[in-house]
């Protein structure tokens, strides 16, 4: 009799125990499909190449202190426009601060425009205070964004690196990818695999 | 006649089903009210109303689900809200309405109409029917209780394992171009 209800009690737990895992890798299916989500249409770009010196702009942030963007300097630069109004924008907001701790050397720059009150609200809910945000329209225009959420990546000598429309975390590490790898776009990089063949390590 | 462990499992993991429901429909009313409204099933000067008395509602029935005393009125109560509910979902399939919000899960979780969401209430149905059917009188040990509650909490976790499988199924159907 009791090792009927050690045993009985026993598969309880483990049931229990099973319905978690379970309850757990749905989740974790669903979150995976909120990741892959549909990234947007491609769009030409328009703007500075990729791999040329980034158009040199200066703007005032939202304390008045001038910041100078695409200048030679010892640390790079992320730019990342975005818009109070932008959902994805706001889901994007926690990776560009992970990012901005765990790499060196790297300034990251919020740029928007519009009104000052709604960009405040969105300050604290994303808890950006100590973050560099700009709101002008200069640095936008100067580098042509046509779509949001966009972001530039400017390294140290102030070329131009990698830009493009990011939707997810994913597209966002393929601005960094991009520096490894050496290649400033997808094709550049299927055209220079295809050259030399049998060699599939990013240097 | 059933065990009193089948029935009160049951009506254990049914009342925090039904609490975790309202809990979604008070904390976000202004989501609740567009969702009734969403469903096209009443005059809209109604809409408000019904959007308050669904919570109100659940949460009496998750309440009254607690006590012996008030399970059988509970009981009953909790098989017309979910037989109610999937008659409003049967109405709008039927309408082919299947792009609306479902409103199922809370505004986090959205998911479209679909025939699954059917076959999830017809299970709710049979826990609230367990919960519903006269108990045998006998004596309840520890033991009992232990299983009660270990019956019960399989039982929630097991819904909501099936809540997100369902809701993913269309996303799983819109990656693999089938809709």
């Amino acid at each position: 009799m009791q090792a009927l209800i050690v045993s009985n009690v026993l598969l309880w737990l483990l049931l229990i125990a099973t319905s978690v895992v379970l309850l757990g890798l749905i989740r974790q299916i669903g979150v995976l499909h909120s990741r892959i989500a549909p990234a947007g249409a491609l769009m030409l770009d328009k703007g500075v190449e990729v791999g040329q010196p980034a158009p040199q702009v200066t703007a005032a942030d939202r304390f008045g202190r001038p910041i100078n963007i695409g200048y030679a300097g010892e640390r790079s630069t992320l730019l990342f426009f975005l818009s109070p109004t932008c959902p994805i924008c706001k889901t994007l907001l926690p990776a560009i601060k992970a990012i901005s701790r765990s790499a060196k050397d790297l300034d990251v720059i919020y740029v928007s425009d519009g009104d000052a009150a709604e960009h405040d609200k969105l300050i604290s809910q994303a808890g950006l205070e100590k973050s560099t945000y700009i709101v002008s329209p200069d640095v936008g225009m100067t580098y042509q964004i046509g779509k949001l959420p966009y972001a530039v990546l400017i390294d140290k000598a102030g070329t131009l690196k990698a830009k493009g429309l990011v939707n997810s975390r994913e597209h966002l590490d393929s601005l960094f990818e991009t520096e490894l790898l050496g290649a400033s776009t997808l094709q550049d990089y299927i055209k220079a695999q295809s050259e030399a063949p049998g060699i599939h390590t990013p240097s | 006649m059933i065990d009193p462990i089948i029935s009160t499992s049951a009506a254990l993991a049914l009342s925090v089903i039904f609490a975790s429901a309202a809990s979604h429909k008070i904390r976000h009313p202004g989501w609740f009210r567009r969702q009734v409204s969403e469903y096209e099933l009443m005059p809209g000067v109604m809409v408000p109303t019904a959007a308050l008395m669904l919570p109100a509602t659940e949460l009496a029935v998750a309440t009254g689900l607690l006590w012996s005393t008030s399970r059988p009125y509970a009981g009953v109560l909790a098989f017309l809200l979910i037989s109610l509910y999937a008659l409003a979902i049967a109405i709008n399939l039927a309408r082919g309405r299947k792009d609306i919000d479902c409103g199922c899960s809370g505004p986090a979780m959205r998911q479209p109409l679909q025939p699954a969401l059917l076959a999830r209430n017809g299970l709710l149905a049979i826990i609230a029917l367990g919960a519903l059917l006269p108990m045998l009188e006998r004596p309840m040990g520890l033991l009992d209780n232990f299983v009660i509650i270990a019956a019960g909490t399989v039982l929630v976790l097991l819904y909501t394992t099936t809540d997100l499988w369902i809701a993913n199924r269309p996303l799983l159907l819109k990656l693999s171009g089938e809709k």
